[in-house]
């Protein structure tokens, strides 16, 4: 389904990602894992649009979608959120997802209409009875979920998830982990996670990095068992 | 379902404001005032809310959109001129002028943001300040255009006034529902958030272009009534303070917060001038002093004392 071979990119001096190569296929929840600094967002950065790679190939579905701008992957059927919230802060939640409605997209340069769009993503993840409020106004735990939930109004086919649990307590963390349990039933999904047992609950096949470059890949068990992922998280 | 519908084109702060100045002519003369000053506030409301399109709504300071209604106003003088002394051709000239002049700045400025916007845009408005002095056989120089000419039927003050206000109530009743309508609601969005709006999937360059263009063309109109109203077209209105006026009514009215702030900066900014202005020359000073006092204080304007709702992003 999504494909990235041979990615490469550099900031100055610095090599970020070397030649990594990626397979994600469809029906599937896929883990990007890695430590600190491995190079996971830039590498979803890569995939979404928003650095071009300085080498290699990105396709979705057979197309090459290498260094497209991130408008042109959304329009695809590629959504993502991201580690740090990137909310409409000023808008109510209801109004976040309504942004990102492919109807109201593709009504976007409309002077005159309305700006409605039916939706129950709110409620898809929790946040029924919070429509009105700010996006602000709402609790860490409610913006994180609200920041999958205007990834997934632009109803995609392929969902980045970029750290969904970051900096969210014991029973924040299992929201949104029984959110990825629910949304993995119907999407196919790419997750970057930093919390191990979220990642190995979830993750059907796993790609950990490590100083840019793909150091295990394989299953779930291949992942666990194999002695350079407990090189990388214990040291030994 | 149909009064939703009337709210969704005419809330009530549009009801009062349009109340307001279709009474306006059978009480300014018993306030002390004079029925031009309405005339007057009109245009500079038209001037000023889709001066607001762009930096309430879009978070784009353009700090030189004297240009675009100084453009309006000589396309009006110069259509009846080399043209046809014909009101509404006249007009669309204005309106041209006005867009085209917004429409080659926005391609150089929209993908900027913050200072070098506001840079870029003061830049821009200099060179046309420059040319609509040095161009002197277009622009009869420093002088202007003078002797324009009014329609017979706009002869009148009264009849102007009800043009004007004609003119008023259809901006008004268009940009309430262009911001209110997806378009504006997405420029919204881009303020508060370009990076997300571009991964939802908006071209953000053209939103923040077609927003400029909008806005100097309604600059653009407003220019043209000036250049009506005042029968002369002269650099002096795309001069640096004369665009910095436009920004502080915005900003004074509470034009960051709410559709209405420029309504209320306008109309404050010609009160202060003809109230203060009959007491002390320094006006401005003590104008300057507000602007200074709101922005330490009352950072949101004066919208804000009303706890006004309708922000631009909600």
């Amino acid at each position: 389904m999504f494909e990235a071979s041979r990615l490469h990119k550099r900031f100055g001096q610095h090599v970020v990602l070397e030649d990594v190569s990626l397979r994600f296929e469809a029906g599937r929840l896929s883990g990007i894992m890695g430590p600190n600094g491995a190079g996971k967002t830039t590498c979803f950065n890569l995939l979404t649009g928003r650095y071009a790679p300085d080498r290699g190939k990105v396709t979705f579905e057979g197309r090459d979608i290498t260094g497209l701008p991130p408008r042109a992957i959304a329009r695809l059927g590629i959504s993502r959120s991201f580690q740090v919230m990137n909310l409409f802060d000023d808008y109510s939640a209801l109004d976040n997802v309504r942004v990102a409605l492919p109807e109201v997209r593709a009504r976007g340069f409309s002077m005159l209409g309305a700006f409605r769009g039916e939706t129950d993503v709110l409620a898809r993840v929790g946040l029924a009875g919070k429509e009105h409020v700010q996006a602000k106004s709402l609790s860490y735990g409610d913006r994180r979920a609200l920041e999958i939930g205007v990834a997934l109004a632009a109803r995609p086919r392929l969902l980045f998830l970029d750290e969904p649990t970051a900096g969210l307590g014991t029973e924040a963390t299992a929201r949104i982990a029984r959110l990825i349990a629910e949304l993995k039933r119907s999407i196919t999904i790419v997750m970057i996670e930093h919390n191990m047992d979220v990642a190995l609950e979830f993750a059907e096949c796993i790609t950990l990095l490590h100083f840019g470059e793909v150091i295990v890949e394989g299953t779930r068990a291949e992942v666990v068992d194999n002695p350079r992922t407990r090189e990388v998280y214990l040291g030994h | 379902m149909l009064l939703r519908t009337i709210g969704g084109w005419a809330p009530a702060p549009m009801l009062v404001t349009f109340a307001l100045f279709a009474s306006l002519p059978f009480w300014i003369k018993g306030v002390g005032l004079y029925p031009y000053l309405g005339v007057e506030v009109m245009i500079w409301i038209i001037y000023a809310l889709g001066f607001n399109l762009l930096l309430g709504y879009g978070g784009l300071p353009s700090f030189g959109h004297g240009a675009f209604f100084g453009a309006g106003a000589y396309g009006f003088g110069l259509a009846q001129f080399h043209l046809a002394p014909n009101l509404w051709l006249c007009l669309a000239a204005a309106v041209l002028a006005g867009g085209l002049a917004g429409a080659l700045v926005a391609l150089f400025v929209s993908h900027r943001r913050g200072i070098y916007y506001a840079l870029l845009t003061i830049a821009f408005g200099q060179i046309f300040w420059f040319v609509s002095i040095k161009w002197h056989s277009v622009t009869r120089g420093e002088d202007g255009l003078l002797n324009i000419k009014r329609p017979a039927f706009l002869d009148d003050l009264n009849s102007l006034y009800w043009f004007c206000f004609a003119v008023f109530v259809l901006v008004v009743v268009l940009l309430w529902r262009l911001v209110n309508a997806p378009f504006g609601r997405v420029l919204s969005a881009i303020r508060q958030n370009e990076t997300r709006a571009r991964f939802v999937g908006y071209h953000v360059w053209l939103y923040k272009w077609l927003a400029f263009v909008i806005s100097a063309l309604i600059a653009g109109l407003a220019g043209g009534l000036f250049a009506l109203a005042q029968q002369s077209a002269y650099p002096n209105v795309m001069s640096l303070h004369q665009s910095g006026f436009v920004v502080m009514m915005a900003l004074v009215g509470g034009g960051l917060i709410s559709f209405w702030g420029p309504v209320i900066g306008a109309a404050l900014f010609f009160l202060a001038r003809d109230l203060l202005g009959a007491y002390t020359e320094a006006w401005l000073l003590w104008y300057g002093l507000l602007f200074m006092a709101i922005v330490l204080f009352k950072p949101e304007g004066l919208a804000g004392l009303f706890h006004v709702r309708s922000k631009p992003a909600a």
